[in-house]
């Protein structure tokens, strides 16, 4: 481009007008970032060109061109240039020397023709460079696919790990050797199969869930560990790895897997450790328990759960005599014969710990668990092998089964334990099932036992008091001292309960002195306060207190602190405590009656009567039992034999030199009727209940007596 | 083994291309009918396209000059699109020849292009990433080896936020990117508010759906929120012709009725 120099010539200046005219109208018809002065001064060199060019064709042309290189794309720019030359160029038509070489319509001609030119060689080569580019980004794209193809494939293929892709249907699109080698399958074989479908059975609900929650967008990671099946029926325990990888409108999953085989086995290994008894490889505490619990959780209708709880009896007179290692030998040996012995399905023998053993069963036939410990009992008492010897062993088993009231595991538990604990009782070598109401009794006489012990320290028992009357006039002699306990949760106590438990457990001879002591300071009392009138006071010996030799002493001492005469105390003893030929409580009678202490026979007629002690004991008395009182009763179907029975008693003591009491007199014809047979004297409810001390007393001085008037016998 | 048949494809000219849409306004060829298609569609619900379209660019020229002006010699430009006359190395070397510019697209036949215009350039890097993946910027960046990010640096995001959506946060791209800059460093930032009308910004925003790219429109606050950690220069957030306009140049950027926001934030 020539620049012209800037003169006050007449061309110059009109074509730099001409130049600024022309730039106005450029302008803001292409996107060229150009001030305007500097547009112009381009515009006046293009207009220099063409006014001075000696081929002012090939000018125009060029400057047509020069427009389009400068970045005038637009066609409105092409407009305004022809706009422009056509209204204003050349500017002066006289110019010296210079003649319009060429018509103007040419020269705009020329104009557009090399614009026109210029513009499609740009837009051609503008295109092609774009598709050039496309083509590049096209090959770069390719090779970037090549690289991560050849980086994919080396992972893919060589990877240790398995993988597969999924598509929404979980169906395998794409695996590698690695999963093919786990699965046992070749590749192809695992295309288009379903990834569920693979897993066992049990585990496809789970992968099932994770490939969805994937293919739903829910979640964008998931592991797993599932179980799938070898051709070989064999199991590849595989830890699942789930990512989606976008395709277009789908997702499809990636899925990774590591072996887990080993890992499974080592942890199934362990597993079977805590859960089994090393010594005997029978299932432990633990898993006992467990199975307990899933079999009473998943209980059918009409099944039973049921245990057996076993333990060896004398286990350890075998660890002392043989040694723990004939001890190990003799438990083997039991948890063999046990394990044998349990072939049901679902039934399980597990050693407890120590020498104690369990089977848990369930079942329709709650029996059968009984026929099982049947055998086990038996199979135990085979000789058993031992350290060089062959011992003899013998199991008690505790039986019981859901049938129970709570059949939790931990009831069953205890029941089992309580029927072991009896049948160790009788004996071992046996099995005992479990009973509830012969618990209940066992525990309410363990209760019982209990309160007995601290009732006598905290004074819970009491005495009351039977008037014995003469029934000739129905004043009181006597008292019959009868022992009451209160238990303080549950109530009054039955005598003959707490009275045989006493004798079982072995109070009953402090239980006997309290009595006796404390009778003998009521009828002392009395007699402070009646003289000669005070009743005397009957106390029930036992047969064990009769044999203690020191009774007697003891006796007469406390007669003797309490100032009661003995002819104020009578001894009522069961014709069964009298019988034996021990001396000692022959003795001890002696001595008493020798002090004038009253002997009475208690239930006369009801033990094993032989009369034979009648001539040598010092009896005073005789006892007729109520139940043969109770037959006096009119239209009583024993009527007729009891009258005969007590008449006879009247009158074979009556012969002996010995009174006669009726026990239990209820009504006023029994008293009435015991009167007319001569019988001495009665107790009873007619006459009055077991009392305060303050009866008795009334009763003598003469307020609620009850007199019997004679009938006419039938 | 062969590519995986259910690896996506990757280079795809039949979808129309935001960056070659604007090629079309500012009077290039490097486009498909795909992309003219568009433009056109575009140009009859808002005839001033062509003028934004020029009025984006010669922003980006003037806030270029601003920069370099301040004494920024390397430029992170991203979202730079098809190179067409006045880029911004070429504004910036009017101030210093050794300016250093990296461009960054995410349409690979736009960087493609601009490598083939660039070849040869050695204080000019181009590379293909998304802003979306800043840490992957910064990696590639770094690997080029061109600009040291430890020195003053120009982050240009000239027409590129509103096509990003906020689902795929392009605060948190910024912030990462701008994070160890040093104070001085700048950030750039256009960003379209709203068309010439509702209904003409509805059919704008349908047809860029067609494109890998949709369209965002951020208000001011949502726009000011980009600048976070910068301190906008005079004259502000304000409408892309009147940030610090040019009388004396030729540009008919003057569009009507839309509301593009430009901004120069400088870091503290």
């Amino acid at each position: 481009m020539t620049r012209p120099g800037r003169g006050p010539e007449p061309v110059s200046a009109a074509l730099d007008e001409f130049a600024r005219h022309w730039a106005r109208s450029m302008a803001r018809t292409s996107y060229v970032p150009v001030r305007l002065d500097d547009l112009g001064q381009v515009l006046l060199g293009h207009a220099e060109r063409m006014v001075g060019s000696t081929d002012g064709l090939v000018a125009a042309r060029e400057v047509g061109a020069a427009l389009v290189d400068d970045g005038y794309t637009n066609v409105s720019a092409l407009q305004a240039t022809v706009s422009a030359l056509a209204e204003r160029f050349p500017p002066t038509t006289a110019e010296p020397g210079r003649p319009d070489r060429i018509a103007r319509t040419e020269l705009l001609g020329a104009v557009a023709a090399g614009y026109a030119q210029a513009l499609r060689e740009r837009t051609q080569r503008e295109l092609e460079s774009i598709i050039r580019a496309v083509l590049t980004a096209r090959r770069t794209a390719e090779q970037a696919w090549a690289a991560s193809e050849a980086r994919f494939e080396a992972l893919f293929v060589s990877s240790a790990s398995g993988i597969c892709v999924v598509d929404p249907e979980n169906r395998i699109v794409q695996a590698n050797p690695a999963l093919a080698r786990m699965l046992d399958r070749p590749v192809a074989e695992l295309v288009r199969r379903r990834l569920t479908g693979l897993a066992q059975p049990s585990h496809r609900p789970a992968v099932a869930e994770a490939l969805a929650e994937l293919h739903a967008g829910r979640r964008t990671h998931a592991e797993l560990d599932a179980a799938f099946g070898r051709p070989d029926g064999g199991t590849v325990w595989l830890r699942l790895s789930l990512a989606p990888v976008p395709h277009g409108e789908v997702t499809h999953l990636v899925v990774t897997a590591q072996d887990d085989t080993e890992r499974y086995h080592l942890q199934s290994a362990l597993s079977h450790q805590a859960l089994h008894d090393p010594l005997t490889n029978l299932p432990n505490r633990a898993l006992v328990l467990r199975r307990l619990d899933e079999l009473i959780d998943r209980l059918g209708p009409d099944e039973h759960v049921g245990i057996c709880y076993l333990d060896l009896d004398g286990f350890k007179t075998i660890n002392d005599s043989f040694g723990h290692a004939a001890g190990d030998d003799v438990l083997r040996t039991v948890a063999a014969r046990l394990a044998g012995c349990v072939a049901e399905p679902g039934w399980l023998a597990g050693r407890l710990g120590g020498d104690e053993f369990v089977i848990v069963a369930a079942g329709p036939d709650p029996t059968r668990l009984v026929r099982v410990a049947e055998r086990v009992v038996s199979a135990v008492r085979q000789p058993i092998p031992a350290a060089g010897h062959q011992l003899s062993v013998s199991v008690s088993i505790g039986v019981t089964d859901d049938r129970i009231p709570h059949s939790q595991p931990a009831d069953l538990m205890r029941a089992a334990d309580i029927a072991l604990y009896w049948a160790k009782a009788a004996g071992g070598d046996r099995y005992e099932v479990y009973d509830a109401s012969r618990h209940d009794a066992q525990a309410l006489r363990s209760t019982l036992a209990t309160g007995l012990r601290s009732a006598l320290h905290r004074d819970d028992f009491t005495l009351r008091y039977q008037p014995i009357v003469r029934l000739t006039d129905g004043v009181p002699i006597g008292a019959e001292a009868l022992l009451r306990w209160t238990h303080p949760e549950h109530g009054p106590v039955a005598p003959e309960i707490f009275i045989d438990l006493a004798e079982e457990i072995g109070l009953i001879g402090q239980l006997g002195r309290w009595v006796l002591g404390r009778g003998c300071q009521q009828a002392a009392s009395w007699y402070r306060e009646l003289g000669e009138r005070a009743p005397f006071v009957s106390v029930n010996l036992s047969a064990r207190q009769l044999h203690d030799v020191g009774l007697a002493e003891e006796l007469l001492r406390t007669l003797a602190e309490v100032g009661l005469p003995p002819t104020r105390l009578q001894v009522e003893l069961t014709e069964s405590a009298l019988l034996g030929p021990a001396q000692g409580p022959a003795d001890v009678l002696q001595a008493l009656a020798a002090h004038g202490v009253r002997v009475a026979v208690d239930d006369f007629g009801t033990g094993y009567s032989n009369l034979a002690y009648l001539r040598r004991l010092p009896v005073r008395e005789l006892k007729i039992a109520g139940a043969f009182i109770e037959g006096l009763a009119p239209g009583h179907p024993g009527t007729p034999a009891d009258r005969q029975i007590v008449a006879s008693v009247i009158a074979l003591a009556h012969g002996l030199n010995l009174t006669v009491t009726a026990e239990g007199v209820e009504t006023l014809e029994q008293a009435q009727l015991l009167r007319s047979m001569g019988c001495d004297h009665a107790q009873g409810w007619w006459f009055a209940r077991p009392g305060d001390p303050d009866v008795l007393t009334e009763m003598i001085v003469g307020r609620g007596g009850k007199p019997v008037d004679p009938v006419p016998t039938h | 083994m062969s590519k995986p048949d259910w690896a996506p494809d990757d280079i795809d000219i039949d979808r129309p291309s935001a960056s070659r849409i604007y090629d079309v306004w500012l009077g290039g060829s490097h486009n498909f009918e795909v992309d003219r298609e568009i433009a056109r569609k575009t140009e009859l619900a808002w005839p001033d396209a062509v003028r934004y379209a020029r009025a984006n660019r010669a922003f980006l020229r003037r806030a270029v000059r601003f920069l370099a002006a301040q004494g920024i010699r390397q430029f992170l430009d991203i979202g730079s699109g098809i190179p067409t006359a006045n880029n911004v190395h070429e504004v910036a070397r009017q101030f210093d020849p050794e300016a250093r510019v990296v461009y960054v697209d995410i349409d690979p036949v736009a960087v493609a292009h601009s490598r083939a215009i660039l070849r040869g350039d050695e204080r000019t890097a181009v590379l293909q990433a998304d802003l979306r993946r800043p840490q992957d910027i910064l990696d590639q960046v770094r690997d080029a080896g061109l600009l040291d990010l430890g020195q003053p640096t120009a982050l240009l995001l000239v027409a590129l936020l509103h096509f990003i959506p906020d689902a795929d946060d392009p605060h948190g791209a910024i912030d990462r990117l701008t994070d160890g800059l040093p104070p001085g460093s700048y950030l750039v930032v256009t960003q379209g508010a709203h068309g010439a009308s509702d209904e003409s910004d509805e059919k704008i925003k349908e047809l860029y759906r067609r494109t890998p790219t949709p369209l965002t429109a951020r208000d001011r606050a949502g726009t000011e929120r980009f600048f976070t950690g910068f301190e906008l220069v005079e004259p502000g957030l304000v409408n892309l012709p009147d940030w610090r306009p040019d009388p004396t140049e030729t540009v008919d950027d003057r569009y009507r009725g839309a509301l593009i926001y430009a901004g120069v934030g400088r870091k503290r």
